[in-house]
């Protein structure tokens, strides 16, 4: 379920993430990882904020948060559900985050994760994968803190690559 | 009397009335037995659980490593005196579980006080956690593990007893952070936040933000998977349950074998 810990938040990726290389146990648990960690290595968001009024907020898309591990940060008026951004296509962003030399070894590693293999990183690469989704995952808390505390009503989502906008209704699912 | 029946008067009555007695017993101790198990489930069992999530948030591997990996001290069970304030209470209903919300409790408990308190005089409190960072930053952290999926009418004891136990406690940490600019307070759901402890929080957080996560450590932590299962049972129940019932028995059941075409 959510990786919803102190300061962090980040869709679909396990809480032992932040400290090494995660057991991966099914295809999809691979493909989300690869992408939450393809996003973070490339220094971009790889998530997108909704915030809902609590009362409008309909309980299946939070019981459907809560099995998709899409964190859930808000207060009592309102929640800001964290949900993967919207995977570009086949093609890897550039891998800004990760350390010289192992540029081959983390597109062959996140190669294999996006189609859902097995894959097994070098200690270094797993230390930059988890440092790169640890800092990720304390500025997708941040975002979602602020996106719950601020004022105003409706649905508002943040794009992946943008600053937070207002929609007139929930937007569609992502994934 | 015949002297047939007067051999087995008066003592040979004893037995079989001692028999109806215990007969008619059975239905009071089963009912006063289920009365017990009631009562036990619904405030030792969450009691329980509530106290093992708190363990499982506070192990060494899950929040104190969190805090200490971002340059924090976690302090568990700290006592605070939190200034000494009261606030009217506010009671909620919620017949239809968590998908119908929490609407006010028109007619409360008569035994559900009328006002929190933050602290008795004198007294103090015992948040689950404070968490202290460099440059004087804290944040109390309060651990909970309550059912969402509960569902209770106008006017019921136990949960004005657990509403006024929440509020008042919720009273007592809002006011804590409400003394410290650079205080804050969150709540950390094992799961989807109850809709009257929403409620309650949206009722008392008038003047200070207060961060509620759901499913917060949860991930490791199995009882709070059940939950959620629990919940979609549900839900899914109610939202296919129409369209069963508007199947066909054959359409619902399948074709009878010898109907089937290969």
């Amino acid at each position: 379920m959510c990786m919803t810990g102190f300061d962090q938040a980040l869709p679909g990726v396990p809480e032992e993430a932040l400290r090494t290389f995660p057991v991966l146990a099914t295809p999809e648990a691979r493909r989300r990882y690869g992408r939450a960690a393809a996003f973070a290595l490339a220094g971009l968001p790889g998530w997108e904020i909704e915030v809902w009024s609590r009362r409008e907020c309909p309980p299946l898309l939070r019981m459907r948060a809560l099995q998709e591990d899409w964190p859930m940060i808000g207060t009592g008026r309102r929640v800001a559900i964290v949900r993967p951004a919207p995977w570009p296509g086949d093609e890897l962003p550039s891998l800004v985050e990760v350390p010289a030399g192992f540029q081959e070894e983390a597109v062959r590693v996140l190669g294999a994760l996006l189609v859902g293999e097995v894959a097994q990183p070098s200690v270094e690469l797993a230390v930059a994968l988890a440092e790169a989704l640890g800092r990720a995952a304390r500025v997708a808390f941040t975002e979602a803190r602020a996106a719950a505390r601020s004022e105003g009503g409706g649905v508002s989502q943040r794009a992946a690559h943008g600053p937070p906008r207002a929609v007139a209704e929930a937007p569609s699912n992502s994934r | 009397m015949s002297p047939r029946s007067a051999t087995i008067a008066p003592w040979g009555w004893i037995v079989p009335a001692t028999l109806i007695l215990a007969v008619a017993a059975v239905p009071v101790v089963l009912t006063a037995s289920r009365s017990k198990t009631i009562s036990i489930s619904k405030t030792e069992r969450p009691r329980a659980r509530g106290i093992a999530y708190e363990r499982h948030v506070l192990a060494p591997a899950q929040l104190p490593h969190t805090i200490r990996s971002e340059g924090g001290r976690l302090k568990a069970h700290p006592r605070i005196r939190p200034r000494a304030r009261t606030v009217a209470a506010a009671y909620f209903q919620s017949p239809k579980g968590h998908g119908g919300g929490a609407q006010p409790d028109g007619a409360p408990h008569p035994a559900a006080p009328a006002r929190w308190q933050s602290r008795p005089p004198g007294g103090y409190r015992v948040p689950d956690a404070i968490a202290t960072f460099p440059g004087g930053r804290q944040i109390l952290i309060e651990i909970k593990c309550p059912s969402p999926w509960l569902t209770f009418g106008e006017g019921s004891p136990w949960s004005a007893k657990m509403q006024a136990a929440f509020g008042a406690q919720a009273t007592a940490f809002l006011t804590w952070g409400a003394a410290g600019k650079n205080r804050e307070v969150r709540y950390l759901f094992c799961g989807l936040i109850p809709p009257w402890a929403a409620a309650i929080i949206e009722k008392l957080e008038d003047h200070l933000g207060v961060d509620v996560l759901e499913g917060a450590y949860a991930g490791t932590y199995p009882p709070a998977h059940a939950f959620l299962s629990a919940g979609m049972f549900e839900a899914l129940t109610a939202a296919t349950l129409g369209t069963l019932a508007e199947l066909a028995p054959e359409e619902l059941l399948g074709a009878p074998y010898d109907q089937l075409e290969d």
